[in-house]
């Protein structure tokens, strides 16, 4: 099976995104074996320096770590590094793009805070 | 153009590349004639042009069986792969015989044509690059102004820019004055957009025959956790199944558009190219 990548954002960024969602929604726990770079690279269609790339930046991030000889894992603590990076983003990712096309539609902020309450 | 195929079947000596198909293709429209390589997509278009003869059953268009049927075969333009024609001629002298030969044939069309892919009248076939030569067989389909006109691979040699042109061509061509066009092509991903229908030949049977609307809406990619995943999948044909960082990928085909996914579902619609792909994988399965 081929994942398609889309073909807005660099393919590198988009190995590192498939990684966090994979750690934030539960697939890969602390402390488990990531694939390789070159199961990377075959499962994405891609060149495996490209994956490698992508990989790198996390290992960067303390988000994975690799050890030598054996492969890449989760790090203890990247679950809680990713979500803590994810809220940060949370405004300018979801809020802001939200606000504005209520705006555009002429949706008060009231009536879309009353929308937002009736959903849970 | 109504193409009426009834249990048609074509075998070489031993071996069977179409078995006893069944479908009705109606025109104008313009069609997506896939498989994989063997599938017996040339077969099949070799005797709806009337070239060839089926083993068993009917293909017939309008009503009337077309084998050696010399006024039907006026109706129907099949660009082959290669050797559409004789190597000594000159284009000119092709496009002369297109002339003799198509009811009709549209000169100022081919003629305009010509210079949008820079061939020249005196030159020889034998003389042409391949991608010339395709080009002069994609001249000849647009111009025949056949009810029915076949493109079996017909861009062999030609680089982006010249099938780019011929997308645009036959688009514009359709638009004008509309066909029915069968159009065979292993370069999915360019050429799907395109398509209003699509059938997808697998080891000589019909696999997949739909509006290629419909194909986007019930053929699609759900990722997520094996137990969401199989009870979303429910009865529904699965095509493939794979798993990459312990999540569970399934392509499957719905008979109609699907219920909606629970949220913690990944949806994903799947391209035609990927999904012939996946097809050709599963050789020995049986779907559809």
């Amino acid at each position: 099976m081929n994942i398609i990548l889309e073909g807005d954002k660099p393919i590198f960024q988009q190995i590192k995104e498939q990684i966090e969602d994979a750690i934030i929604d539960g697939f890969l726990m602390a402390e488990e074996r990531i694939p390789s770079i070159n199961e990377f690279a075959k499962e994405y269609q891609i060149n495996p320096a490209t994956a490698n790339k992508g990989v790198n930046e996390l290992v960067d991030r303390g988000i994975i770590y690799k050890k030598r000889g054996v492969g890449m894992f989760v790090s203890s603590d990247a679950r809680k590094i990713l979500i803590e990076e994810r809220k940060q983003s949370f405004e300018s990712s979801y809020l802001n793009p939200l606000i504005s096309e209520a705006e555009r539609l002429g949706i008060t902020l009231e009536e879309l805070i009353d929308m937002i309450g009736r959903k849970k | 153009m109504n193409i009426k195929v009834s249990q048609l079947t074509k075998q070489y000596r031993n071996r069977k590349v179409l078995d006893e198909v069944s479908f009705n293709l109606q025109g104008p429209a313009i069609i997506g004639f896939l498989g994989h390589n063997g599938a017996g997509k040339t077969s099949f278009l070799n005797m709806l042009a009337g070239l060839v003869a089926p083993s068993s059953g009917t293909i017939e268009v309008e009503g009337e069986p077309v084998f050696n049927n010399g006024e039907l075969m006026k109706q129907v333009c099949f660009i082959a792969e290669t050797g559409n024609f004789p190597l000594h001629v000159s284009i000119g002298q092709v496009l002369t015989l297109n002339k003799l030969f198509f009811p009709n044939w549209n000169e100022e069309l081919a003629e305009e044509l010509l210079e949008q892919f820079s061939l020249r009248k005196k030159d020889k076939i034998k003389n042409m690059s391949k991608g010339m030569v395709s080009a002069l067989g994609i001249i000849t389909g647009l111009a025949s102004g056949a009810p029915i006109t076949i493109f079996d691979e017909p861009y062999i040699g030609m680089d982006a820019s010249g099938r780019q042109l011929f997308y645009e061509l036959l688009v514009e061509q359709h638009a004008l004055e509309p066909r029915t066009f069968i159009l065979s092509t292993h370069l999915i991903d360019e050429a799907s957009n395109l398509f209003e229908d699509v059938l997808i030949m697998h080891e000589g049977k019909v696999l997949v025959h739909q509006p290629y609307e419909d194909i986007q809406t019930n053929i699609v990619k759900a990722k997520g956790r094996q137990e969401e995943l199989e009870a979303y999948i429910g009865s529904s044909k699965v095509i493939h199944r794979s798993k990459f960082m312990n999540e569970h990928t399934a392509v499957i085909m719905h008979e109609n558009v699907p219920a909606a996914a629970p949220a913690s579902l990944k949806l994903e619609s799947i391209k035609l190219q990927e999904l012939m792909v996946l097809l050709s994988k599963n050789k020995r399965r049986e779907i559809g």
